[in-house]
């Protein structure tokens, strides 16, 4: 189910939040009537919910698959229980393994599988047959979420959680569970077992989700669609080509963006507080910096799950250059099964290393500094989105100039006028520019009162336009769920 | 901003979307959309089976997931005002220059008509495979071709969509040179953009008199005279296909339909059933859902199905006051409902032809009409010519 949907906004999405707060409040003053605890029962009860429904959610997209969930939660929290009890340190790293193991052999199983026999045939002329299983959703996401759980559990830095319904809670939790953020157990272990809720929080979540809906809605399927008649036209150009990989890195920012803002939203609503995932990267004035701001779940996963205990940059040149390597090929390899998504991994590594052994970049003018990142990083948007390697090498020869294309023609120029507005908003969207503006009228004396009337009419407007694009469109999958 | 404010504004928004969720969950289904000319999904079978079974086509989601997912967007409540509110916000706001390929000019809604090369193409051949097997040898054949250019014609050039349309000019070249045994005769002197519905495809019958004035003096014929016929309003607006498509609030528009004792006598009949008299078709003037005794439904869905109906391979015009027995068949798209009444008043018959609802196409053509001594006319859109095959 996607939080894109008619189905999720405004079926499933209802019934769990009136089941959420009602049964909650309801059971919570039961208990207090009896002279219980209420406030355990009632956080009892809303962790049970939110399980419950979350594998709701989880098995509407794949049915089969929820018995992998439940499974892997299961797996998790008895390893965790089990690092707990080890008495040694040996033990403890056994279970580790077997928890890190086990996780990484269902998603190689999963999602690599194919592709290693692929390769494997190629190398060898040999015809061993594909398994072709089905992805489960989210498995890149919610295997990475778990074994940050036991690792931290192992490091000594999160308690073990004891309720299997709190640590499923956590696993399962619909609102991150498909595409982030990676929410890391330390993050979230107060707010399974303790967590309050305000109107004003609750307003907060609302227009945090709000907005990533139209995000992903209004902009990245609109860059979608652009997307999509460039790749059927026959009058492309090379300005159409820049329009193309503009559109990319703006389709792939507001679908991504937008579905962590839901994520962070909703989480909000539920009273629980996820970690940023996004910070404008669009801003950036290097690579190093883009990569501070852009999937910041997953960058400091890698980094404290892989980075640092290869030994990080605390290491002999060589030994860098290698972990370097390491970290951006997996990191790659985790958004797909397939050598493009390698080699932008790759690409980022590259200019990573270039970034760091000539300092001068750090000097030059801060417009060029963005120019620069932006070039790279839309270049590495272009490998991103590439059917195959081969495509690759048509799409950069054609973007400059290399491909035998006009540099523009009558189609383009069609439609940059057709989505001249669009690409305004997305790239005026894609800056702090518009947030930093509504925040100086909220606090504004004169313009405080204005912006709060202004404000829950602006989201019931984009929450009717959003609904108009649903009714109207059809199937529209964030790009991230795939993984 | 102060809490309270932000707090009352969050239970406006929420009580709006519980709202809309509640008509979404206890409305009653609706069976047809007369906006977009189609049934509307029921609520899937909910079995364990059905469940379980996965859809190929999304992804390996389960059947009845899909297929819900269908539902919910089909019965979702005010869909016609929500689909308007994204076509205005996608259209206005947003500055697109057209909604679900459709787009607005003068008032006029239109359709963007790039080539489809491969269509035209196999056109093309099946008019010539026509040709070559049922005319070329017919005694006493006199064939003649011609087009009607589309709305987009007209519009796209002041619309800026030309650059993302075909070359008309080419297309109505490539007819002619296709097919040097027929007369061709232009339409594009006698025709502009006012002769179209606003939001349909079609144009209006009460404004094609030069039309078919030049048709039938083209086929040595005296054509039609405007003093022989009489203009009828229909009650309802007329609401056309793009009406639905572009989802834009357009007024509804009125349909006016030409009578004359030519046409009060003539017999029709459709696909070899037993004639009537009258050349329209009554109970399509109106757009209503019918259930019949059996439980299932029939739909009046288009009021331009007035004119001759929609989906017959096969139509006979009689006219039994006819002073000669010459006939008429026309190779035809859905243009030659409103035109064919007002040539008949020169033949004995007009046979139409609509190969795409014929067994066998143009492939069985003799199972349908005979040629000889006929006057025999090509008369297709462009649009047909490049976007649908004739079979």
């Amino acid at each position: 189910m996607l939080f894109s949907s008619v189905p999720f906004l405004y079926y499933f999405l209802p019934v769990v939040i009136i089941s959420y707060f009602l049964l909650s409040w309801g059971v919570e003053g039961l208990f207090r009537l009896c002279g219980k605890n209420g406030e355990k029962a009632g956080l009892f009860t809303k962790n049970v919910i939110l399980l419950a429904f979350s594998l709701v959610f989880y098995a509407w997209g794949e049915p089969r698959y929820v018995f992998l969930m439940i499974g892997t939660i299961f797996m998790f929290w008895a390893c965790g229980l089990a690092i707990g009890k080890a008495q040694t340190k040996l033990w403890k790293k056994i279970w580790l393994c077997v928890s890190v193991i086990t996780s990484l052999a269902l998603l190689g199983l999963f999602k690599y599988a194919d592709f290693f026999v692929d390769n494997f045939n190629a190398l060898t002329g040999l015809s061993v047959p594909l398994l072709r299983l089905a992805l489960p959703v989210g498995i890149s996401f919610y295997t990475f979420q778990a074994m940050s759980y036991t690792i931290d559990v192992y490091r000594g830095n999160a308690k073990v959680q004891k309720n299997p319904i709190s640590f499923g809670t956590y696993v399962a939790l619909f609102p991150q569970l498909i595409a982030g953020p990676i929410v890391r157990y330390v993050d979230v272990a107060r707010e399974i077992d303790k967590r309050s809720h305000s109107w004003d929080e609750i307003a907060l979540g609302i227009r945090r989700f709000v907005i990533g809906l139209a995000k992903k809605i209004i902009l990245a399927d609109n860059f979608a669609l652009l997307m999509r008649l460039f790749r059927e036209s026959s009058e492309q150009s090379v300005v159409f080509y820049w329009m193309y990989a503009i559109s990319i890195g703006l389709n792939i920012y507001f679908d991504f963006s937008g579905y962590s803002d839901m994520a962070i939203g909703l989480g909000r609503v539920f009273g629980f507080h996820f970690i940023e995932n996004f910070n404008y990267p669009y801003m950036s004035k290097s690579v190093a910096e883009f990569w501070k701001r852009w999937h910041i779940s997953l960058g400091s996963w890698f980094r404290d799950y892989v980075y640092i205990p290869l030994g990080g940059n605390r290491v002999s040149n060589v030994r860098w250059l290698v972990n370097t390597f390491i970290v951006w090929s997996l990191t790659g390899l985790w958004h797909g099964a397939a050598w493009n998504y390698v080699l932008w991994g790759l690409l980022y590594a590259v200019f990573l290393l270039v970034e760091k052994w000539v300092p001068a970049l750090k000097k030059m003018p801060d417009v060029l500094r963005r120019v620069y990142t932006l070039l790279v990083v839309f270049l590495g948007m272009v490998i991103f989105n590439a059917a195959d390697l081969s495509q690759i090498g048509t799409d950069l020869a054609n973007m400059f100039g290399f491909g035998g294309l006009p540099f523009l023609s009558d189609a383009t120029l069609y439609y940059l006028g057709s989505f001249a507005v669009l690409f305004i908003l997305g790239i005026v969207g894609s800056t702090c520019w518009v947030k930093n503006t509504v925040n100086r009228l909220a606090e504004g004396r004169k313009t405080a009162s204005v912006m709060a009337v202004l404000e829950p009419i602006l989201l019931l407007i984009l929450l009717l336009v959003c609904t108009g694009y649903l009714v109207d469109g059809a199937f529209s999958p964030f790009l991230y769920f795939r993984f | 901003m102060s809490k309270t404010i932000r707090a009352v504004g969050a239970v406006v928004v929420v009580g709006l979307w519980l709202l809309i969720a509640g008509f979404a969950w206890f409305s009653p289904d609706e069976v047809y959309s007369f906006t977009e000319r189609s049934y509307l999904d029921q609520f899937p079978e909910l079995t364990l089976e059905n469940i379980l079974e996965k859809d190929d086509s999304k992804r390996g989601t389960s059947s009845f997931m899909t297929e819900f997912n269908s539902y919910t967007l089909d019965q979702f409540p005010l869909r016609d005002t929500f689909r308007g509110i994204k076509a205005m916000f996608h259209l206005y706001a947003l500055n697109q220059s057209n909604n679900n390929g459709k787009y607005i000019q003068d008032g006029y809604i239109a359709e963007m008509t790039p080539l489809n090369e491969e269509v035209f193409q196999k056109n093309l051949a099946s008019i010539q495979r026509i040709y070559e097997k049922y005319l070329k040898d017919a005694e006493g054949c006199n064939v003649y071709m011609s087009v009607i250019p589309d709305k987009n014609y007209y519009l796209a050039e002041p619309s800026g969509h030309a650059s993302m349309s075909l070359d008309y000019e080419k297309l109505f070249a490539d007819v002619e040179a296709n097919a040097p045994w027929a007369t061709h005769i232009s339409l594009l002197d006698v025709m502009d953009v006012s002769m179209f519905y606003r939001t349909d495809t079609h144009w209006r019958q009460e404004k094609i008199m030069d039309v078919a004035q030049k048709l039938a003096n083209a086929m040595g014929k005296e054509g039609p005279k405007e003093e022989d016929f009489t203009v009828q309003k229909l009650d309802d607006l007329f609401y056309g296909v793009y009406y639905g498509q572009i989802a834009v609030p357009v007024a509804g528009e009125d349909m006016f339909l030409l009578h004359s004792d030519v046409l009060n006598n003539c017999l029709v009949s459709y696909d070899g059933a037993t004639p009537v008299k009258g050349v329209y078709d009554w109970d399509r003037s109106k757009v209503e859902l019918v259930q019949n005794p059996n439980g299932s439904y029939t739909v009046y869905g288009d009021m331009y199905e007035v004119f001759l109906s929609k989906e017959s391979g096969k139509v006979v015009i009689e006219n039994p006051n006819a002073t000669t027995d010459k006939e008429l068949v026309i190779f035809r798209d859905s243009n030659s409902r409103a035109l064919a009444p007002l040539l008949v008043q020169d033949y004995a018959k007009i046979t139409m032809l609509d190969t795409r609802w014929l067994t066998g196409g143009t492939h069985m053509l003799q199972n349908f009409a005979s040629f000889d001594n006929r006057d025999v006319l090509f008369l297709y859109s462009t649009s047909l010519l490049n976007s649908v095959e004739l079979k």
